[in-house]
């Protein structure tokens, strides 16, 4: 993948929490993680074990849908479909909580809904899916000219902002505290970026889960009185 | 990277999408409760809510039992009703849309949004027309203290009339300032126990549908703002004004 000289600010416009995708509607799993107990103040942690384990998925697999759709520029046709197809399952396989991939379908079909009036992203936009969100922000990223760090950091910012702004409202404290939390997520955002830079194919996306986060996002579909999605 | 434009579906093709807006307990669910019990047989309906606390407002026209459950839905907005039905309209887009694949032809959608306060309104990308709604419970002075939705839905509804002797409220006063608040557009008071009012409501659903399948309705956006209005004269207006005031 080429930097393209726009990429630093499309990087900025994809990751801004303003793009109308109804991700105003996920808490990326804080809201059923405090009703299961956790304290609003391990919500630093709560980032670490996200980068560490289910960010860091979705991450690779959206710089392994980057490098398959920037690869096949001329060939935009049944193969690259497939191609994202297989990646597309990678993701899936890796996800044990059928609500959270639910969830992530419906970001996806969102943010392709949103980034497909704006750029080409046919054959991705015309085959039927559903695609997870990773495969669809991995394409979305390379279309604009995103490279794989590029890409693995917006997706590691959008989910540590989604858990900081959703707290925010859950369990109100001083918005500066949580911009602190989202500062210092730097550095296990950058270790994430560089552990996943390098990922070429669906083969070598890790499988870490984090079992709690998935049974919590399990039990949230069915509890009553949610603000957020998942 | 090369753009696209991608152009809506041809109007008349799908769906009339219409906006249920107003305040927290105006009665904006019970009123597609019953334009699902007045309309049920002859259209095919279906129904997206945006509860602020997810499933209440679905649970509810479920267990009315007016509508096939399958064919109501609800869209959780992250605590953000307004940005669902105005700014951000991703998600209410794809459940209206999940609607009409699921059970086409569906004829009309109905989108409730959670009760938010007198500023929300519904965004023309996502509805065609809105109802808004308010009740004599409220105050009979709400009408008259307009906003965008009082101003400037396509319709609005002055429901629980029949409250009207209790709250010490005086119905035509309140539909007199709602009227003119409005410059002549639609205004429907209704309550359930109110045969004819409760015609008028369906009677303008159809209406509009009528127009909207001719190819002829125009989405209208009540705007952000509420009207232009003169506190020293009382006199509303939303036209351009060339002086400052």
């Amino acid at each position: 993948m080429t930097v393209t000289a726009s990429s630093p600010y499309l990087s900025l416009l994809l990751a801004d929490g303003r793009l109308p995708t109804g991700a105003h509607t996920q808490s990326a799993g804080v809201e059923p993680a405090l009703r299961h107990g956790m304290r609003v103040d391990e919500v630093p942690a709560y980032l670490r074990v996200r980068l560490a384990t289910v960010t860091e998925v979705e991450a690779a697999t959206a710089v392994v849908a980057g490098r398959v759709w920037a690869g096949s520029p001329s060939s935009r046709d049944g193969s690259l479909v497939h191609a994202l197809t297989e990646v597309d399952a990678a993701w899936r396989v890796r996800t044990l909580s059928d609500a959270l991939r639910e969830a992530s379908d419906l970001l996806g079909r969102s943010y392709l809904r949103t980034a497909g009036a704006v750029w080409d992203l046919r054959p991705l936009t015309a085959a039927p899916g559903p695609w997870c969100r990773a495969v669809v922000v991995g394409v979305v990223a390379a279309g604009a000219g995103l490279d794989a760090q590029q890409t693995a950091r917006l997706v590691a910012y959008e989910d540590v902002q989604t858990v900081v702004a959703a707290a925010l409202k859950l369990e109100p404290f001083d918005p500066g505290l949580g911009v602190r939390w989202a500062a210092d997520a730097a550095v296990a955002v950058e270790a994430l970026v560089a552990r996943v830079a390098e990922v070429r194919s669906t083969d070598e996306i890790p499988a870490h889960s984090a079992p709690l986060v998935e049974e919590w996002g399990q039990h949230h579909r069915t509890s009553e009185r949610r603000l957020f999605r998942a | 990277m090369t753009t696209t434009s991608t152009s809506p579906a041809p109007a008349t093709q799908r769906s009339l999408r219409i906006g249920v807006a107003g305040p927290v307990g105006t009665g904006k669910s019970s009123l597609i409760a019953l334009l699902c019990r007045e309309l049920g047989t002859e259209l095919s309906l279906a129904v997206v809510t945006n509860d602020i606390y997810t499933d209440e407002d679905a649970r509810f026209l479920r267990s009315a039992g007016v509508l096939d459950p399958e064919r109501i839905r609800a869209v959780e907005t992250g605590a953000c009703p307004h940005t669902a039905i105005r700014d951000d309209v991703t998600q209410n887009l794809l459940a209206v849309e999940d609607l009409e694949r699921d059970f086409a032809p569906v004829d009309v959608v109905l989108v409730e949004s959670g009760g938010d306060n007198l500023t929300a309104t519904f965004s023309p990308a996502l509805v065609d027309a809105q109802f808004f709604v308010l009740d004599v419970a409220g105050g009979g002075d709400v009408a008259r203290k307009g906003g965008p939705g009082i101003g400037r839905a396509d319709a609005l509804v002055v429901n629980k009339t029949d409250l009207a002797p209790y709250v010490g409220v005086d119905v035509e006063q309140m539909v007199a300032d709602a009227e003119h608040a409005r410059e002549g557009r639609t205004v429907l008071p209704l309550s359930r126990q109110d045969a004819a009012s409760v015609a008028r409501v369906k009677a303008w659903v159809l209406s509009t549908l009528e127009t909207f399948r001719a190819g002829e309705h125009v989405a209208q956006d009540p705007g952000p703002m509420a009207p232009h209005f003169h506190a020293e004269t009382g006199e509303t207006h939303s036209h351009e004004h060339a002086h400052s005031h």
